[in-house]
């Protein structure tokens, strides 16, 4: 009977997992080699519709500065009416309101918002900053992000497509040196947008809306209830309402910002935990309207489907490990299935996990970068720690559940101008602070860095 | 058992191969500055001739003169050869009329008004700092002049045109790249171009002195959207997408005059009557619009658009595949510059004029 249950759970899992591989490699070849849709940037500077630029902060004195002097700067018309900055200081304890406060004294259209009492986080934080906004279109920047002067003509055009609801750009870390993992999340971010959104966005699929380096347009937000103040995940959980009652998320490779990525593994793991027991609400929540929504084809349904379970695959895969290792030393070894799934779950090179390898070597490449595809094997180790983590939060999650618990809002470590406390991973790097992380690499930095021989800058 | 641990040693050291390279590129790394983006970036869509008058001028500075055999004579109006430092050579010209059926690989600057002879082939680029003119069937690498450009009959261009003044492209010319002036552009029929942007772009039979008529109309304040479904929606098809946008499943074809003034999603095929108005942006999978229809703001589709007769787009016009700009269409103001993008081509009749930017995947044609 434990024989039988092992095999009926590890076809299962094969099953699953090659679904997901095919949807990679199927996503990796049609990024290669199928025409891109990339009409929206054509129309970059043309349409421009009144911005409200949004900045959730919960103690970030260390980065705010940059942040809005990067906004000050941006070629979207200052006129009244037409742009305006609200960041919000959520619940701040150090001095991100007063440095606020002081470009709200210099700038009209800078209106920074305090909150001080009700609920904290994202989430709520956007709530109360939406009610406030005059634009049309709310643009959304995580404060450890650097937007270049163009980003916001680029997020905005997508918006003259009136089923457009919300607009993601391409999010590149800028702290890669730092440590093992910020070059291996270098990688994967690299899989994520130049290969996987951008397909998405070429086969008419649900691209996702990341929560940050993106727009959404106030009627949409309005017309699906506004932001999900319960979600860890208010991003995927918009995504999911926009896409269900009709609107579209489209995705603009070329609207890149720089962002910084965890340079520690403690920092990594609440990061993920947030994101897998957020993701979870949402496959919980919208799973069956989304299957019933008139307004989706049966692919995007699938895609949707995909999208919703991808954090599941981590119990499966730990799943389908323990029932191979059970029929192995059981003697069922035999079963090709099986071989062929133990190999894809422990080496990086077989077909399971293969695919999403082969998804980032290709982004790599496409963005002309070619030695740091070398590090592709070691990004097994993020397989591994990703694939616990996950694990270990959808316990945390599903037994929280039972209880009546709700999980913590957690706002990810910034490692900017010193203000990080984690330790790197070590990666014998040398020239940066004792977090691992060069001091003042803020805005001056990257302006400096980002003169490129034949640029206009240049 | 030797061929066992034989097999074993060599899975090992396969595998640890693989790594060898991951291990090697973290601990000694090559490649780990952030992929570059370019914060200071700024989008000029006359950046090709902005940037190349500037090289041209430190070019002329750094350049050393070499002696020319025909320099100063009156048949020649090379008046010096210049020899840049990696040895490419700038031709000094006095403007006239210079080329004749031979090829040049030398890079052109004339401080006078220029005439390329017929046929002549130009493998560098070109500046002229008045106005430029080209004989029929001439190849061209690029052009910029500070006055205006008519290139001839079937001239093609391998890469960009930019004028400050008009540009003709004359019947049959194609430019691979852009078109760019600061005042307007006029295609002749057959002529064709990957992007064009101008304050005035223009097919034959447009006379540049008329303004669009009606805009005065289409800037006026649009009547406030009707709570109700609208007559022209079939309420078993239509809902509401938001406060101010309807959502139609299938196709839907509107009567003659229909006044449309939410933002409309049509999941099919939209086709409309003579003389239909759209206060607020339009999208669609396919779009025929009939005669003397007005947009106020965009029209966007993810397959073809077709403007019919004496149409007028206000905002953005965005295809993922083909657009058709009838005879008599107008798109955008000389006060708010418009765009006509298209995944494929745009082709463009007769007297059809838009104010900005015009690019396709494939080509933009007069026709």
């Amino acid at each position: 009977m434990i024989l039988l249950v092992a095999k009926v759970t590890a076809v299962a899992v094969v099953f699953v997992l090659s679904v997901y591989s095919l949807r990679h490699f199927f996503f990796a070849f049609h990024r290669l080699f199928r025409p891109q849709r990339m009409n929206y940037t054509d129309l970059a500077g043309f349409h421009l519709p009144s911005v409200t630029v949004l900045i959730p902060m919960h103690n970030e004195e260390a980065v705010a500065h940059d942040v809005l002097e990067a906004l000050l700067e941006a070629d979207y018309p200052h006129a009244p009416g037409r742009l305006e900055i609200i960041p919000i200081d959520d619940h701040s304890t150090d001095g991100t309101g007063e440095i606020l406060d002081e470009y709200a004294a210099r700038y009209s259209w800078i209106k920074p918002l305090h909150q001080r009492e009700g609920r904290r986080g994202k989430s709520a934080a956007l709530q109360a900053a939406t009610r406030l906004a005059t634009g049309e279109i709310l643009i959304v920047f995580d404060a450890d992000y650097i937007p270049g002067k163009s980003l916001l003509k680029f997020l905005a055009a997508p918006f003259a497509d009136p089923e457009v609801g919300a607009v993601m750009g391409r999010v590149v870390p800028e702290n890669t040196a730092s440590s093992l993992l910020s070059r291996l999340l270098d990688l994967e971010r690299a899989g994520g947008y130049q290969i996987n959104q951008q397909a998405r966005n070429n086969l008419g699929l649900i691209a996702q809306y990341g929560g940050t380096v993106g727009g959404v347009r106030r009627e949409a937000l309005e017309a699906v209830g506004g932001w999900n103040v319960l979600s860890l995940t208010e991003d995927t959980d918009l995504t999911l309402q926009l896409a269900i009652r009709g609107w579209k998320v489209a995705y603009v490779n070329r609207a890149e910002c720089y962002e910084e990525v965890p340079v520690t593994w403690e920092v990594r793991r609440r990061q993920i935990e947030r994101w897998a027991i957020g993701h979870t609400e949402c496959l919980r929540r919208y799973l069956w309207p989304l299957l019933r929504s008139p307004h989706l084809s049966r692919k995007a349904k699938l895609d949707g489907v995909l999208l919703l379970g991808v954090y599941l695959t981590a119990p499966l895969v730990l799943l389908g490990w323990a029932a191979c290792l059970l029929l192995f030393f059981s003697g069922q070894s035999f079963l090709p299935a099986l071989a062929a799934f133990f190999l894809a779950s422990t080496c990086y090179n077989a077909v399971g996990n293969f695919a999403s390898f082969f998804e980032i070597g290709n982004s790599v490449i496409l963005d002309g970068a070619h030695h740091r595809v070398r590090l592709l094997p070691l990004n097994i180790a993020n397989f591994l720690f990703s694939t616990v983590t996950v694990s270990l939060a959808l316990a945390k999650y599903y037994g929280g559940r039972i209880l009546g618990l709700r999980p913590p809002w957690h706002k990810t470590e910034r490692y900017r101008n010193g203000n990080g406390n984690g330790h790197a991973s070590g990666n014998g790097n040398g020239g940066s602070s004792g977090n691992g992380y060069p001091n003042g690499r803020g805005l001056n930095f990257i302006r400096a860095r980002s003169i490129i021989p034949g640029s206009p800058a240049s | 058992m030797a061929g066992y641990f034989s097999l074993l040693l060599l899975f090992f050291l396969l595998l640890s191969l693989n790594f060898y390279f991951g291990f090697r590129e973290w601990l000694r790394p090559r490649d780990d500055a952030p992929l570059p983006v370019d914060v200071e970036y700024v989008r000029a869509e006359n950046y090709f001739g902005i940037s190349f008058r500037a090289k041209m001028k430190e070019w002329l500075q750094t350049a050393r003169p070499i002696p020319h055999p025909d320099s100063g004579t009156e048949e020649s109006p090379v008046r010096a050869i210049l020899e840049k430092p990696d040895g490419e050579r700038i031709l000094l010209l006095s403007g006239g009329r210079f080329g004749g059926q031979e090829e040049h690989d030398e890079l052109l600057y004339s401080d006078g008004d220029l005439y390329l002879s017929a046929r002549a082939i130009f493998h560098r680029e070109i500046y002229c700092l008045g106005n430029l003119q080209t004989g029929g069937h001439a190849q061209l690498q690029a052009v910029a002049a500070d006055g205006g450009i008519v290139l001839g009959a079937a001239n093609e261009v391998a890469r960009w045109v930019d004028a400050q003044k008009k540009v003709l492209l004359s019947r049959g010319t194609v430019v691979h790249s852009r078109v760019c002036s600061a005042e307007s552009i006029e295609l002749q029929p057959e002529a064709s171009a990957q992007l064009l942007y101008a304050p005035l772009i223009f097919t034959s039979g447009y006379h540049v002195a008329s303004d669009f008529a009606g805009n005065g109309e289409e800037d006026a304040d649009p009547p406030a959207a009707s709570e109700k479904i609208p007559a022209y929606l079939d309420p078993a098809r239509c809902s509401r997408l938001a406060a101010n946008t309807w959502l139609v499943r299938g196709d839907l074809e509107l009567p003659a005059g229909s006044r449309v003034e939410s933002s409309l999603v049509v999941k099919g095929y939209l086709r409309t009557g003579p003389g239909c108005r759209f206060s607020e942006a339009v999208k669609a999978a396919r779009v025929k619009l009939g005669p003397r229809n007005r947009v106020r703001r965009s029209m966007v589709s993810g397959g073809a658009i077709e403007v019919g007769e004496s149409g007028f787009v206000g905002e953005i016009l965005s295809a993922d595949a083909n657009i058709l700009l009838c005879a008599g269409v107008r798109v955008g103001a000389s006060s708010a510059l418009a765009v006509v993008s298209a995944g494929g081509e745009t082709r463009m009749e007769r007297n059809v004029a838009v104010c900005g930017k015009m690019a396709a995947g494939r080509a933009v044609i007069a026709v």
